[in-house]
């Protein structure tokens, strides 16, 4: 209650004082302040930075990052900007970043961020369209961005090849699942999602087409994939927790008896991020290239 | 429970048994030959190999879907009526004494932190979770004389904890909060029989222990001498009935998840038509459960309901609840209907304590302003600018919501009576929670005031259910926990569906079930500040309805008090107060319980001294749960209702504990 605060003031004057004396220290700068460096909410506009050579001053979720996207080695300067969907607004005001990289679905803590730093919208995920053709125009603003980043040859060779991948695949119908640790119940991806959107681009057909969520999938009952047994297994490997899942699915008699299992068309990926960007869909389009390209 | 088992007839039971039993089979036989038709079901159960994918899905999901359905039911009733009879306690089942939240809880951690213990299947740490909580109710409730009420509130409180708890995991782990949330839903989809057979056999040892014991449980009626005097150890025999509850509320949840209302409905609704022996209960409540959990389930696979997304725990668990609002006026359970007002051991102090509190306040208001945590550590800012844009807005919502919260605890404690009380425990956070949920799923991102609007009328709804049921009845404790715990189960069980369809409103939803200020903005700020400053102002007024209402109806109405008037008056402040309140810290903060209980326990009886130490002892809880909230795992953030209830559950649970000796 404000109110009583006058006839305290002389207390919190001493608290103040007290505390000052052992708190207030020199304000030290971040680490190379003249470098212009972006904080980065959004996980796919993360690696499409990294990808180039742009080292954001701080990722959300840091350990989430490097546990997905175990390809950047180096995140060394890279700080914990705190939950991706609670990011810390204070800490982030104080790392003085050159601009904040928001996922789209985030945009109600827009208003917030844009005063700390002008905000870029990442809508690869969440948003609906395409998430490949959206993963390609995000990496070009980044370009925009950043025109003078390290490794933009990068991104432009992955543009090329991604382009050099359109449907080059016979139109054979997959599933994409991501397995659970429970093993009644799987993630499967549709419409809106990353793996589905490579998935078409290379001219292979989802056969998922029910109901997804507004990120593009929807936890299903393991049964529910009889509805669709005609079409191969595609299991994006998410390492660890897919290796442990796929040890669950042996005593899963329905999953024995599924006949993509009986026949030997289950795929497991190599590790993929399904929150990635335009890097992991190039890679992703790698892998179903190297894998459907020789299939009849 | 007191009263000599009556000679029961058993007919009614029957015939409902029966009736039922004959809707789920022909509900059964009709899915099931939708999958297979029935002329190949004997081919497709004796062949060793399913020929067909369709005699796969029918062996391998249809069929131990529907096991799994009637053992489910039959095993949470048959856990239900040995936890009510051993207890003498018609409301404890395994979701009001925290075994299924328990058994949850384990789960969840185990397969964050500890996935190797579950290679064994998820039975056995179902089991020890379900067992640790509910020892942990028992440890606090046990103590003296152990009303129902007060091992129901122990349990609730618990539940809300290791609700807390999981929120928790789930908040750091989003991407795999489907996976983790699908305990909470009770989901029954089966592809193989290993859970059904599993269960079977849980199912078969515990009924078949039970048998040799029922005629010794059947003398807890009596009392404990009784069952002295046949020579037997009450406590060993009550032990052992509790494992064997135990022992099938956890392996329901290993096996499916959370199913709420089965354990406390059925046994409830075969006592309610007649059977008033407990053998014919033992018998009649797993066969009524089973047959109508399988109803229940039949129920969600048909198209129209959604085609088998919705999960059947949550059906099940909005079925129950109406059923068992509606029972709750059959039913005779012999509970003294208000508990004993802990009331002025001491005397009044609160002139000495109420600068006291201030002065504390204030102490605390300046460290949460200056002190911080930065890129370089801790450290105190007096950047006036930094505090404004990034503390001011929280720090204000916080307090006005710990005030809001305070006073509508301290209203609806004064208005029932009933010290145990508030807005938390009785679901009207819950309602005003699940308002506000239905209006961000249906259209996304909304205006502040349209927010509070949906939150006021779904506490409000929640208030009128209470008072309808409640009027006759002079909202004598039972009824009012019951609806509590029968809504916040239901909101519970909905929201987590509700996050688990995930979608990009999920994190949304999380972030503002578990009670974050982070998205207050400066508007939403200025408009519980408003609220909490109108409370403060207004609610004075009802000083004398709020001294005289404690005394007693009759006193009341001697005094010339409009009855009618007062009540609704009060409970409409009391909704808008919480309402307001739920939209920044969410819906499980227990301020509104703690604070009153504080203030009682410093000693301020008289009701405006009361009122005010409540709105303040409110404001500081929420003020340091806030400042902890961003400190403690900088620069990530724990939501400040989490962390209330997290510090406050416990703490309620050891002055429960305390107030039993």
């Amino acid at each position: 209650m404000p109110e009583c605060a006058p006839a305290l003031i002389s207390r919190r004057l001493a608290v103040f004082g007290a505390a000052a004396t052992v708190l207030v220290r020199p304000r030290q700068s971040i680490a190379g302040t003249d470098q212009k460096r972006p904080a980065v909410i959004d996980w796919a506009a993360a690696e499409t930075l990294l990808t180039m050579g742009i080292k954001p001053v701080g990722i959300a979720d840091h350990h989430g990052f490097r546990e997905t996207f175990q390809s950047f080695a180096n995140l060394q300067g890279v700080t914990d900007l705190g939950s991706t969907w609670e990011p810390n607004l204070e800490y982030m005001d104080r790392l003085k970043p050159d601009a904040i990289y928001l996922p789209g679905w985030s945009a109600i803590s827009r208003p917030q961020l844009e005063s700390i730093a002008p905000v870029r919208l990442c809508s690869i995920h969440g948003s609906g369209g395409d998430p490949v053709e959206r993963a390609i125009e995000f990496s070009r603003t980044v370009l925009s961005h950043y025109p003078e980043a390290e490794q933009r040859d990068v991104m432009l060779g992955a543009q090329r090849r991604l382009a050099d991948m359109q449907r080059q695949l016979p139109p054979r119908r997959i599933v994409l699942i991501n397995l659970h640790g429970t093993n009644r119940f799987v993630n499967i991806y549709a419409a809106g999602s990353l793996p589905d959107s490579v998935a078409k681009h290379s001219g292979l057909k989802n056969a998922w087409t029910s109901d997804v969520n507004g990120f593009g999938f929807s936890s299903i009952g393991i049964e529910k994939l009889m509805t669709v047994s005609d079409s191969d297994i595609v299991i994006l490997n998410q390492g660890r927790l897919t290796a442990n899942a796929l040890t669950a699915m042996e005593d899963n008699s329905l999953w024995a008896g599924l006949p993509a299992v009986r026949e030997g068309r289950v795929h497991l990926t190599q590790p993929v991020s399904i929150f990635g960007g335009l890097a992991s869909a190039t890679a992703l389009a790698e892998w179903f290239s190297a894998t459907f390209s020789d299939a009849s | 429970m007191t009263r000599p088992e009556l000679p029961s007839s058993v007919h009614a039971v029957r015939a409902v048994t029966i009736l039922v039993t004959a809707l789920a089979t022909i509900l059964a036989i009709q899915s099931l030959n939708a999958v297979l038709p029935m002329a190949n079901w004997l081919a497709a159960i004796t062949a060793d190999l399913p020929s067909s994918p369709n005699e796969l899905l029918f062996m391998q999901s249809a069929l131990p879907r529907l096991f799994i359905a009637w053992l489910s039911g039959a095993a949470l009733s048959l856990a239900g009526t040995v936890f009510q009879q051993t207890l003498r306690n018609p409301l404890a089942e395994p979701t009001t004494l925290g075994s299924s939240a328990g058994a949850q809880a384990a789960l969840l951690a185990s397969l964050i932190w500890a996935p190797g213990l579950l290679i064994h299947g998820y039975g056995p740490i179902a089991i020890a979770g379900a067992g640790l909580a509910t020892a942990l109710v028992f440890g606090i409730a046990r103590r003296g004389s152990t009303t129902p009420i007060s091992m129901v509130m122990a349990g609730l409180v618990v539940n809300l904890t290791l609700a807390t708890i999981c929120a928790i995991i789930v908040l750091l782990h989003p991407d795999r909060s489907e996976e983790l949330l699908q305990w909470q839903t009770g989901r029954l989809e089966q592809s193989g029989w290993g859970p059904a057979r599993g269960l079977f056999v849980c199912l078969l040892i515990c009924a078949l222990t039970i048998v040799p014991i029922r005629r010794p449980l059947s003398l807890f009626n009596l009392g404990d001498d009784a069952v002295l005097s046949l020579g037997l150890k009450p406590n060993q025999l009550r032990i052992a009935a509790l494992l064997i509850a135990l022992v099938l509320s956890g392996a329901v949840v290993a096996a499916v998840g959370i199913i709420g209302f089965i354990g406390l409905a059925v046994p409830a609704l075969v006592r309610s038509i007649g059977a008033g022996r407990l053998a014919d209960r033992l018998l009649w409540a797993p066969l009524l459960g089973g047959a109508l959990l399988v109803c229940a389930d039949q129920l969600v696979q048909w198209p129209t309901m959604g085609g088998g997304r919705l999960p059947t725990g949550i059906v099940a668990s909005l079925l129950g609840a109406p059923v068992l609002l509606l029972l709750l006026k059959r039913i005779r359970t012999g509970i003294s209907a208000a508990p004993a007002h802990s009331s002025s051991r001491r005397a009044s102090t609160g002139q000495l304590t109420l600068p006291v509190l201030v002065c504390a306040f204030v102490i605390l208001l300046c460290v949460a302003f200056v002190i911080g945590r930065g890129p370089d550590g801790w450290e105190l800012t007096t950047d006036i600018d930094l505090i404004l844009r990034w503390r001011a807005a929280r720090i204000v919502a916080a307090i006005a919501a710990g005030m809001l919260l305070g006073i509508a605890g301290m209203l609806i404690q004064k208005l029932t009576s009933n010290p145990l009380a508030s807005p938390e425990v009785m679901g009207v956070s819950s309602g005003a929670t699940f308002g506000a949920a239905i209006f961000i799923v249906a259209y996304g991102t909304v205006s502040v005031s349209a927010l509070l609007a949906a939150s006021t009328a779904g506490g409000l709804a929640v208030v009128a259910v209470i008072v309808t049921l409640g009027w006759r009845h002079r909202f004598s404790s039972e009824r009012l926990l019951l609806t509590g715990i029968a809504l916040s189960t239901v909101v519970g069980a909905l929201s987590a569906f509700l996050i688990s369809t995930g979608g990009p409103v999920r994190a949304l939803l999380l972030t503002w079930m578990s009670g974050s200020t982070y998205r207050v903005t400066t508007d939403q700020a200025t408009l519980v500040a408003a609220i909490a400053i109108a409370s403060i102002v207004l609610t004075p007024l009802l000083n004398r309805w709020l001294e005289i209402l404690p005394l007693g109806e009759p006193t009341a109405t001697a005094l010339g008090i409009d009855l009618k008037l007062a009540r609704g008056t009060i409970m409409l402040s009391c909704a808008i107060a919480a309402a307001a309140a739920t939209l920044v810290v969410g819906p499980a903060s227990f301020v509104g319980l703690l604070a009153p209980q504080l203030v009682r326990q410093i000693g301020f009886t008289r009701a405006l001294p009361q009122l005010l130490a409540c709105a303040l002892a409110g404001a500081t809880i929420m003020l340091v749960a806030d400042w902890l909230g961003r400190m403690l795992i900088f620069p990530w953030q724990i939501p400040a209702g989490v962390l209330t209830s997290l510090v406050g559950g416990p703490f309620f649970l050891f002055y429960l504990w305390k107030g039993q000796r």
